[in-house]
């Protein structure tokens, strides 16, 4: 009685699927391609250069808070974990004069931090929100206790290759967030852990009884997300060749609206790593074009709220 | 309906091309000419510091005199520099002028300067090397003499109390310190030592940390010290710029103790502090000593300029100098230094 | 001056046709569906379906899940909008933008899902969206007295101050009539009001919608329950696929038989087919096992190749002593054995891993992951079976693994990457069977696994049911539908308040010997 409608074998091409999965980075091509001809010194290589540099940290730390979103939850307290990273490997390379213990030190301690968020909300079961935003705080104390309240210079010239180094003439933190969105994007899309994460955001009760590690699935995201933000924070700190404990506030709300941006719902259990990725490209270039073109801060603001919103009523609509 | 859900989906999606139309409306082809033309930026770390605003404001009347372009950019924190060196070089500005937000990215902004072939020099804050002491005496710096004005502050205030006729007894020094900054540590330095050597009793100079350089930050950090010595009936009061002691005065008038007969404060900046003499009373706020944004703002644009065009390097090191003013003095004397306007807020005609 | 001049032929014609009685086409039906249609993406929910429903009259709207009922229904209450046709009301074409177009114009659908803010007393409930107000100020006394006056008119002796959360579902749903009434409703509608219902409840359920027929109301009356149709209600609806079938506006010698054969458009005698099984060795006992939801230790046995069910009232404990067995909720004392051997199962992980299923008894909160394609939902658990390494997942063989048991189970989907959530129910369920048929199952524990489900979907279920048993599963079947039970079980189990209140064989059970064991000892039966 049921029609026979669905096909064994092969999974099938849909136009509309693609469209969901890639739909967002068409927009920015075609963005991009008008900003090119409309915007002088846009399309040049220095240019490209400062804007992908400009959207690294945030890049790197989108492809873990799409975890994060995609889940159910939310983590505001990544700001102050890039701060802390820097700091922390500045004041560590300072005192042992070892780059590499220096680098291991901050990435373990942004671990640290996911890790006491992850237990906190999955195993208490405490509100994610409000417990980012205690280990927000507490965090960010932590920068300046540990920076003794100014900023940590770096007096190690190779500390600095990191941030400041270059392959092909492009600098390595350029390299590390193109990196991070492929090896995020195949675990996203090809492992059990990133369909778990999917389906959690999604059905956490569903995803429960289906017998997936729930608990254990989040704690392992925010600790990913510590490590990532932290990471972040050292190759910022290598670039400005000191650790700086004030760095990055409202560091948070941009990866979260470049996430949002790209379709992924707060709600849980949507997301793709290639919405994330135009997300992140859209917001860097409206950026970059309003620095180029001078336009005063404050309009500044105005414009990018009015993009993010823009994008989820753009969304909506494509639900009804 | 679903017409109507067509069209707003077309619409949302021609948004950012709109955005990008009503940005560039610069055809390509000048791009070209523009590269020629002298751009030079201008970066301070807190834009919405009335100081600051007026370093803007003279630096872009040196680039109407000489036909220049100058780029003005907030600042706040490290990564927005490195961000804004990045965008000064895609613009293809040839050089810039900027008061960091933190002395210790002195090497950062010098290698992202470079890189982009941008010529670097320093006003206010001085850059500090890598070892996180010494200066970067390479790049050149303007700033104001902070020691000798924090000298004449200390002269100040002790030339009025004398006059006064005040007495060592009852009386104690409020200085509002901000020492993390160097420029900010040589004036309060300046003018505690200079309050000692004329036999001001060192053990009753408090010395106070704020947390932010402006009126709030001296207002917190002066109800510390007033909570610590509440029998003090008579105070004098200095800082490393005019906010500070705004703040301290702030404090003091609101306990009710304390007004302009038993309060003697000097700060460093004349541009706020106007405000405060054209106040229909008299306050605790007595004097200033006047620093040029002018020349902070104008000569150094100035000076990059010829530098960029004429390849004349400027000097190392310039220090501005300061002239203590009062409230009667303030007006004639900022008339003089070109500052009328600034000398003009607040006046009700 | 000179306007009003002109004007005054126009003001003469229109209160002359304001004052001249109506030409109306003479239509005894008081409410008529005329030719809806309603689109999804890829589904067609709702196909020109026209038919009228008369004053005075109940008359029931049946069909299989997908048919289009609940569509029909939300269309009613102005929640959708028809892609085409028109709802009329005494001849006159309604056009519902919101829902508050169909609350004016007199009609009032009470859901499965009671459309009531819990936190809110029962007084503010009824007059949610209307409240009296004096001056401005809340009028409380006069909302509280009306509220008492139309709820002593339907027997209720609710106070209006209680929180309509500490109410129990039938009171609940007695308050939503009462809503309805206060707006003086013309057009009632009922979405399945029975499933959580006790005999005495839907006794009075019924009382006071006969009387509201007496009161000339019309009533639609969707369910899957046949004694309940032929019980109360004048006509009959069927709908099948989105396509009104017929209607029969009378059940005056009109049988089960028939209407089945409408609503599945083939014959279905005997739906359970029952025939008697090989069972062997113990697939799954439970030995004293304590734990929430039970107040005495509870044993149980089912063997390999044997369908256990699980009888009993709402709050029998049925459900959380699955939830025991599975390790979804924390066990107190006792043992599980799997296949002789014991396990100890605290995840519901475990029990999967011991080859232990459970399907849960709320699909939408426990069963599907709404926003992911039915591909990803059958293949939840599943999926590390066919996986490299237990990470990296095997696309082809997930697709081939979701393609087969769609097949089987018959789940109309237009395609494996449509959402879960824009199935009708009981495909959801059956996209949760499917999760459980991909992996080794010895034993499935069901939570009233065809709640919900039209009686052709029921049929499949029951024989993948017994093709589980007879490859050697034990299936344990919690249901409420006594007719269900007995007809497919091998031995029952009936639980009384989070106990064990007796055993009975296939021979033994009978619906009156079941009904004793279930009801309470206090007997409310009248």
């Amino acid at each position: 009685m049921a029609e026979e409608r669905v096909r064994t074998g092969a999974p099938a091409f849909s136009w509309r699927d693609w469209w969901d999965k890639a739909g967002m980075l068409v927009v920015f091509v075609l963005l991009f391609a008008g900003l090119s001809l409309k915007v002088p010194n846009f399309l040049t290589w220095q240019n490209m250069i400062g804007l992908s540099l400009s959207v690294s940290t945030v890049g790197m730390v989108a492809c873990t808070m799409l975890f994060c979103l995609a889940s159910g939850d939310f983590d505001i307290s990544v700001e102050s974990t890039v701060a802390f990273g820097g700091v922390l490997a500045a004041v560590v390379i300072t005192s042992t004069g070892s780059v590499l213990l220096g680098v291991g030190a901050g990435v373990a301690a942004g671990a640290l931090v996911g890790l006491a968020n992850g237990t906190i909300i999955a195993k208490l079961g405490i509100n994610a929100l409000i417990t980012t935003l205690a280990t927000m705080q507490i965090v960010r104390g932590l920068c300046f206790i540990v920076s003794g309240g100014s900023a940590v210079s770096v007096a190690r010239e190779s500390f600095y290759t990191l941030g400041n180094g270059t392959m092909l003439d492009v600098p390595y933190p350029i390299w590390l967030t193109l990196t991070s969105f492929v090896v995020y994007g195949v675990i996203l899309n090809r492992t059990t852990f990133g369909r778990n994460t999917l389906a959690i955001g999604g059905n956490k009760e569903a995803a429960l009884l289906a017998g997936i590690p729930v608990a254990r699935t989040k704690i392992v995201i925010f600790a990913l997300q510590g490590a990532m933000a932290a990471f972040a924070g050292v190759v910022l700190a290598s670039q400005m060749t000191s650790g700086q404990p004030n760095s990055s506030q409202g560091f948070s709300l941009d990866v979260i609206s470049a996430c949002v941006l790209g379709g992924v719902s707060l709600a849980g259990g949507v997301g793709t790593i290639s919405g994330t990725i135009a997300g992140v490209l859209i917001m860097g270039t409206v950026q970059n074009v309003m620095s180029l073109q001078n336009v005063d801060t404050f309009y500044q603001y105005v414009a990018r709220g009015g993009i993010l919103l823009a994008a989820v009523l753009f969304d909506q609509l494509k639900k009804r | 309906m679903r017409m109507l859900n067509r069209i707003v989906r077309i619409v949302a999606l021609t948004v950012p091309f709109m955005l990008a139309a009503g940005c560039g409306t610069q055809p390509a082809d000048t791009a070209h000419r523009a590269a020629k033309k002298v751009k030079i930026g201008f970066l301070v770390k807190m834009p919405e510091e009335p100081w600051f605003q007026n370093e803007w404001k003279f630096a872009r009347k040196c680039a109407d005199k000489y036909g220049f372009e100058v780029v003005t950019i907030g600042t706040p924190d490290g990564g927005k520099v490195l961000a804004a060196i990045d965008n000064m070089g895609a613009q293809g500005a040839q050089g810039f002028v900027i008061c960091t937000p933190d002395v210790k990215l002195g090497p950062a902004i010098v290698q992202r300067a470079r890189r982009n072939n941008l010529k670097v020099m320093a006003v206010d804050d001085r850059f500090v090397g890598s070892d996180g002491t010494s200066f970067m005496t390479e790049v050149p710096y303007m700033g104001i003499s902070a020691r000798k004005i924090g000298e004449m502050v200390g002269k100040a205030l002790s030339d009025e109390m004398r006059k006064r006729g005040w007495k060592a007894g009852e009386t104690a020094a409020c200085g509002v310190t901000f020492d993390e900054l160097d420029t900010a540590r040589q004036r309060t330095d300046g003018a505690a030592d200079v309050l000692a050597a004329a036999g001001f009793p060192k053990d009753k100079i408090y010395r106070v940390h704020e947390k932010t350089t402006d009126v709030e930050g001296g207002l917190n950090a002066a109800n510390i010290v007033l909570a610590q010595h509440p029998d003090v009936k008579r105070w004098l009061v200095f800082s490393m710029n005019d906010e500070g002691v705004m703040g301290a005065v702030r404090a003091l008038e609101n306990t009710g103790r304390f007004s302009a007969e038993n309060v003697i404060g000097v700060g460093i900046g004349g541009n706020s502090c106007v405000v405060e003499f054209r106040k229909e009373k008299p306050t605790g706020f007595f004097a200033t000593v006047l620093i040029s944004p002018l020349r902070h703002g104008f000569e150094t644009s100035e000076l990059m300029y010829k530098w960029i065009a004429d390849g004349v390097e400027p000097p190392k090191e310039t220090l501005t100098e300061g002239i203590l003013v009062t409230r009667e003095t303030f007006e004639k004397v900022m008339d003089e230094q070109g500052l009328t306007d600034v000398a003009a807020r607040g006046k009700s005609d | 001056m000179g306007t009003a001049f002109v004007l005054w032929p126009r003001f003469v014609y229109n209160t002359v046709l304001l004052v001249l009685p109506r030409h109306r086409e003479m239509d005894d039906m008081h409410l008529r569906f005329a030719h809806i249609s309603k689109m999804f993406p890829g589904v067609h929910a709702l196909d020109a379906v026209s038919f009228g429903v008369e004053q005075g009259s109940v008359h029931a709207v049946v069909g299989e899940n997908g048919a289009g009922k609940s569509t029909l229904l939300k269309i009613l209450c102005g929640v959708y909008r028809p892609d085409a046709g028109s709802i009329e009301l005494a001849g006159i074409e309604q056009r519902f933008h919101a829902p508050l177009d169909a609350f004016k114009a007199g009609i009032a659908v009470i859901h499965q899902e009671l459309n009531l803010v819990p936190e809110m007393s029962v007084a503010e409930n009824m007059f949610l969206g209307h409240m009296p107000s004096r001056l401005g100020w809340l009028d409380r006394r006069a909302m509280q007295g009306a509220a008492r006056v139309q709820l002593a008119a339907l027997e209720e002796e609710i106070s209006p101050q209680t929180k309509v959360g500490a109410l129990p579902i039938a009171q609940r749903q007695m308050l939503e009539i009462a809503k309805a009434l206060m707006r003086n409703a013309s057009v009632l509608a009922f979405d399945e009001p029975t499933s959580s219902l006790s005999a005495r409840e839907v006794a009075k359920l019924f009382s006071i919608i006969r009387r509201l027929r007496e009161q000339g109301k019309a009533i639609l009356y969707v369910s899957h329950r046949m004694e309940e149709i032929f019980d109360l209600c004048d006509a009959v609806t069927v709908l099948r696929d989105g396509r009104h079938v017929e209607t029969f506006s009378s059940t005056q010698g009109l049988t089960r038989e028939t209407i089945v054969n409408r609503m599945v458009g083939r014959d279905i005698t005997d739906i359970f087919h029952y025939s008697p099984r090989q069972t062997g060795g113990p697939a799954l006992e439970l030995e004293q096992v304590t734990g929430p939801g039970l107040s005495a230790p509870v044993s149980l046995r089912v063997a390999q190749g044997e369908i256990l069910g699980v009888f009993g009232l709402v709050g029998a404990g049925r459900t959380e002593l699955l939830k025991l067995a599975y390790g979804a909720a924390r066990k107190r004392s006792g043992t599980v054995r799997v296949a002789g051997r014991p396990v100890s199962i605290t995840r519901p992980g475990h029990a999967i891993r011991a080859g232990v299923m459970l399907c849960p008894e709320d699909r939408k909160k426990e069963g599907i992951v709404p926003v992911r394609s039915v591909l990803e939902n059958i293949n939840l658990s599943a999926r590390r079976l066919g996986s490299f390494l237990g990470c990296v997942i095997n696309e082809r063989w997930e697709w081939r693994n979701a393609s087969a048991h769609v097949r089987q189970l018959r789940v109309k989907t237009p395609s494996l990457r449509q959402l879960a959530m824009n199935l009708s129910g009981g495909n959801q369920q059956k996209v949760v069977l499917a999760r459980w048929l991909s992996e080794e199952v010895k034993v499935i524990l069901l939570d009233e696994p065809t709640r919900g489900i039209d009686v052709g979907a029921k049929s499949e279920i029951y024989s993948i049911m017994y093709d589980l048993a007879a490859s050697g599963a034990g299936v344990v079947m919690v249901s409420s539908d006594l007719p269900e039970v007995l007809g497919v079980a091998d031995r029952i189990v009936v639980m009384r308040q989070g106990a064990v209140a007796g055993e009975l064989s296939r021979a033994e059970a009978t619906q009156e010997a079941c009904l004793h064991l279930a009801l309470p000892r206090q007997s409310m039966v009248n």
